[in-house]
């Protein structure tokens, strides 16, 4: 127990040396404590790979300290294991700005305090999670970035790559080529909803647009520094999943 | 009811699988609803239907319980779907394992997974050059596959680079229409299974089957699974009168399925001779055979102008070729060997990790069954050994499916695994590993890479690595021996620490994890990069295969529309970058920096077989300059741009 403890706190160690030191690293502390704490079991094995993937890749590091750590608070056998899973959740949760991150923290803790061998306690804090999620989604970042899109440029030809914005992703941008003018299309695909409410709000320079479900293609000029804004108006709501699929091109005049 | 339930728990377990899936992928909204959502979970009902009589297994409820708790990640991480798919297809693969003991159990196990991988894996690579070769056989009435197209590595635009004996046998299939291409391939590989059941057990057959590399060509269009097939077949026979005609037949048959297969069958000659009664000068009769062939070949070469074998494969420059890689350029050679088991894009070892445990179950093998263990290790050995020695640096044939040239090792791997597969250690790998299939099977994407240093699972994992036969020094190969001994060694123990388990597994994780200072290129991401183009443009990595320098792709600056832009903090700030160019000016925060390589020279093993002259001036063949420059940047951002005179080629660029 205490070797697998040891072994992931110098690996964590490593990762902080190799990358330098973050605050979401210090959730691996008590993540480290529940995997040791259920080694020789079977959890042991599915708890291992979402620690490899958050050393593998910073990105990736709170969402799968955050499943990993649910399924300790949930299932694992002692009470120190699901505490320790708890712990994780609600580091990781309380250093991601996430909205709604409460009712995770909390389905946690009822997780930590009620679950390990009882089947139906573990089943209905599974119901709960998946009846809020399907009611409210999974907590979105309101910090999210906008995704820029990249451009490639031959011989007077633009042509874009074709990106997927889905909700809580901050929506996505096209930057004009530093010189000229230039008449473009974008087409842009708005799916995953049951009404014709807009959902897609499209700008350049002054001009916005806004687009219901379905496909439509956008002729305009771009002159050096417009930036093309592509942004999701709607939220997601029970078996409602707004997304939008743009790509765009164009020719110099 | 409950006695129902004990009888039939895992067909009714299998059936509710298959409901919830169906039922949670639309309550999440996970993407692919129409496709991938109906088609996992059509593929658990018919495994339920297959099922037959077992108890409901611990792993049921676990993988619905992780499916339905990652079905929502998609919501705040856009590839996550990917990953909760792959929930329920590794359970299919537990299923396959857990239903495969029984009877006809290995046709049962796999019928599930090949439903899927058939409808998700495109038909492709060298599938097509087959079917368009099988078509004009037989004159077969085909709309798709009817003209053919000249590919990298053909002999000219009418001759091809492929042999006609598995366009002959997959032939029937198409006759009945171009949806039947796989008929056959398929029927070939659950017989290669079947047989691999009689030979190493159902279980670790299953095992072979669906997970890599035997999992990269299941129930496709190509070769590997009737090689391994043959090769299974060989190493049954046992004691036979008439064993070294058999032999003689097999190899035969394996070079002209494809010439790739002429290691292993040497292989098996060689071994079918090493079992043979010991006599004095027993050897001196294969090297004199083996000289003879090469006098032969020789006199073809340079006396009949190469009439008899003129294919590129069997011919003299052939020979030389291996002489050079042996023996002028040993290192080169050596490093490809390794990155065949590390590399991330195509290495062994990082999709089929259960690999490693097989090796102490082949050296069981060595124990309990001396003669086998030569038999079915000396010419899988011989294979790899001469794919190395023979392709180089290319010698895992990207892009067509990961793994494929690794078919051959599947039959002594299967033998290996089946001697260990009772240990926890082997488990935690398969499941690993089976996981790894998963993802490819509802992510097919992932079935190729492109030999550009960025592996299409790691990418879709939102990382990547410096650590890449594409991209890093071979020295790194050091660092990846760690883990792979320290595991190796764990797994040979008895009782094994699952601390040391834990610290193999992260330094995996954490070395994956690591890359260079500077960035690539190619990888920066669209808010760095206006307009400029990759080269080369197309992603086929057969057209980089025999760059000289660096084989990534670089980004090309031709004119003023092309911008990379970085973000600094303000002041001065130190920008490195590596680039090639005839001579092209870029503009750098406003200062003009010219760009002028000169061209490297041809390397002298080149001019041993036969290559002549200068290069041709292409910007693979200029040496990429590697430069540091203190930009001034006061508010916060480098911008680089192209200037005038020739386009500038950049490798790598980043702030140091």
């Amino acid at each position: 127990m205490i070797s697998v403890f040891l072994a992931c706190m110098c690996t964590a160690a490593a990762a902080a040396l190799f990358r330098g030191p973050s605050w979401e690293l210090a959730a691996l502390v008590p993540y480290s404590a529940a995997l040791a704490l259920v080694s020789g079991r079977r959890l042991f094995i599915i708890g291992l790979p979402p620690l490899a993937l958050a050393l593998l890749s910073p990105g990736a590091l709170p969402w799968a300290i955050l499943l990993g750590g649910m399924m300790f608070s949930l299932y694992a056998p002692g009470r120190a294991a699901r505490v320790s899973g708890f712990l994780s959740v609600a580091v990781v949760l309380w250093f991601l700005p996430l909205r709604a991150s409460i009712p995770l923290a909390v389905i946690s803790a009822a997780g930590a305090v009620i679950g390990g061998g009882r089947t139906a306690a573990s089943v209905a804090v599974l119901a709960g999670f998946s009846l809020s999620a399907f009611l409210a989604g999974l907590p979105e970042d309101p910090g999210a970035e906008p995704l820029a899109v990249r451009s490639f440029i031959s011989d007077g030809r633009l042509v874009s790559e074709r990106i997927m914005v889905l909700p809580g992703s901050g929506g996505a941008y096209l930057c004009a080529p530093g010189t000229g003018t230039w008449a473009m299309w974008a087409a842009i695909e708005v799916g995953g909803l049951r009404d014709s409410i807009p959902a897609a709000a499209v700008s350049v320079g002054e001009d916005m647009i806004f687009l219901p479900a379905g496909r439509d293609t956008l002729c305009f000029l771009f002159h050096p520094g417009d930036t093309l804004n592509v942004s999701l108006l709607r939220r997601q709501e029970p078996l409602l999943h707004p997304v939008i699929l743009f790509s765009a091109g164009g020719e110099k005049l | 009811m409950r006695k129902l339930i004990d009888s039939y728990g895992m067909t009714i377990g299998a059936v509710l699988t298959g409901i919830w899936v169906f039922t949670a992928w639309r309550l999440a909204g996970m993407p692919s609803p129409g496709f991938l959502g109906r088609l996992v979970p059509g593929a658990w009902i018919m495994a339920g239907a297959l099922s037959g009589k077992g108890p409901v297994r611990w792993w049921m409820p676990v993988q619905l319980v992780l499916f339905t708790l990652s079905a929502w990640l998609w919501m705040i991480w856009g590839p996550g779907w990917v990953f909760a798919a792959a929930v329920p297809v590794a359970g299919l693969v537990a299923w396959a394992l857990a239903v495969a003991s029984g009877k006809h159990g290995t046709i049962r196990a796999l019928f599930p997974m090949l439903f899927l991988i058939l409808l998700t894996a495109e038909v492709n690579s060298d599938e097509v050059r087959f079917a368009e070769i099988a078509a004009g056989m037989g004159h077969v009435n085909s709309e798709r596959y009817g003209e053919r197209q000249y590919r990298a590595g053909d002999i000219n635009a009418e001759v091809g680079h492929h042999t006609m004996v598995f366009p002959g046998i997959i032939s029937p299939g198409l006759m009945a229409g171009d949806r039947w291409l796989r008929a056959v391939p398929v029927l070939i590989t659950i017989g290669s299974a079947a047989l691999l059941a009689s030979l190493a057990g159902p279980v670790p057959a299953v095992a072979c089957a669906l997970l890599y590399p035997g999992f990269s060509t299941l129930g496709l269009a190509m070769t590997g699974w009737l090689a391994a097939g043959v090769f299974t077949l060989w190493l049954m026979r046992g004691s036979h009168r008439w064993g070294a005609m058999i032999t003689v037949l097999a190899a035969l048959f394996l070079t002209a399925l494809k010439m790739r297969y002429a290691g292993l069958a040497a292989g098996m000659l060689i071994a079918e001779y090493a079992n043979s009664k010991p006599v004095r000068g027993k050897w001196l009769v294969p090297f004199s055979i083996a000289a003879g062939g090469m006098l032969f070949l020789a006199v073809d070469r340079y006396l009949l102008g190469g009439e008899v074998f003129w294919v590129r494969y069997g011919n003299m420059e052939t020979l030389k070729l291996m002489w050079i890689n042996l023996f002028h350029r040993p290192a080169v050679t050596v490093s490809a060997a390794g990155w065949s088991l590390f590399d991330p894009e195509a290495g062994l070892l990082p999709r089929a990790p259960w690999v490693i445990p097989a090796i102490w179950g082949l050296v069981i093998l060595a124990r309990e069954n001396g003669e086998l263990f030569r038999r079915a290790v000396i010419p899988a050995g011989l294979y790899w050994f001469v794919l190395i020695v023979w392709s180089g640096t290319a010698w895992h044939g990207l892009p067509a499916p990961v793994g494929r040239v690794f078919l051959p090792l599947v039959p002594p791997l299967a033998i290996g695994l089946s001697k260990v597969w009772a240990r926890r250690e082997t488990l935690v790998l398969v499941a690993v590993s089976a996981m790894i299939s998963a993802i490819v099977t509802v992510f097919p994407h992932g079935r190729a890479n492109f030999a550009d240093g960025t592996d299409t699972l790691l990418t879709l994992a939102g990382g990547h690595t410096g650590f890449s036969m594409a991209r890093a020094s071979s020295l790194w190969l050091i660092a990846a021996l760690i883990p792979f001994v320290s595991t190796l060694l764990l797994t040979g123990k008895k009782r094994v620490s699952p601390g040391f388990i834990t610290l193999a597994v992260l330094s995996v994780g954490l070395a994956l994890g690591l890359t260079g200072d500077a960035e690539e290129a190619e990888d920066l991401p669209g808010s760095s990069v206006t307009g400029a183009l990759l080269y080369p443009g197309d992603p086929d990595p057969v057209i980089r295969y025999f760059w000289f320098g660096s084989r990534e792709r670089m980004l090309e600056l031709s004119s003023a529309d092309h911008v990379i832009t970085m973000e600094c903090p303000p002041g001065n700030a130190m920008l490195f970058l590596e680039a090639s160019s005839t001579g092209g000016r870029l503009l750098v925060c406003g200062d003009t920096l010219e760009v002028s390589t000169p061209m490297i020279e041809l390397p002298g093993v080149y001019r041993m077989i036969g290559r002549r002259g200068i290069l041709p001036d292409r910007p693979e063949n200029r040496i990429m300059a590697p430069c540091t420059l203190l930009v001034a940047a006061p508010q916060g951002m480098i911008t680089v741009s192209h200037c005038d005179g020739a386009p500038v080629y950049i490798d790598r660029i980043g702030l140091l």
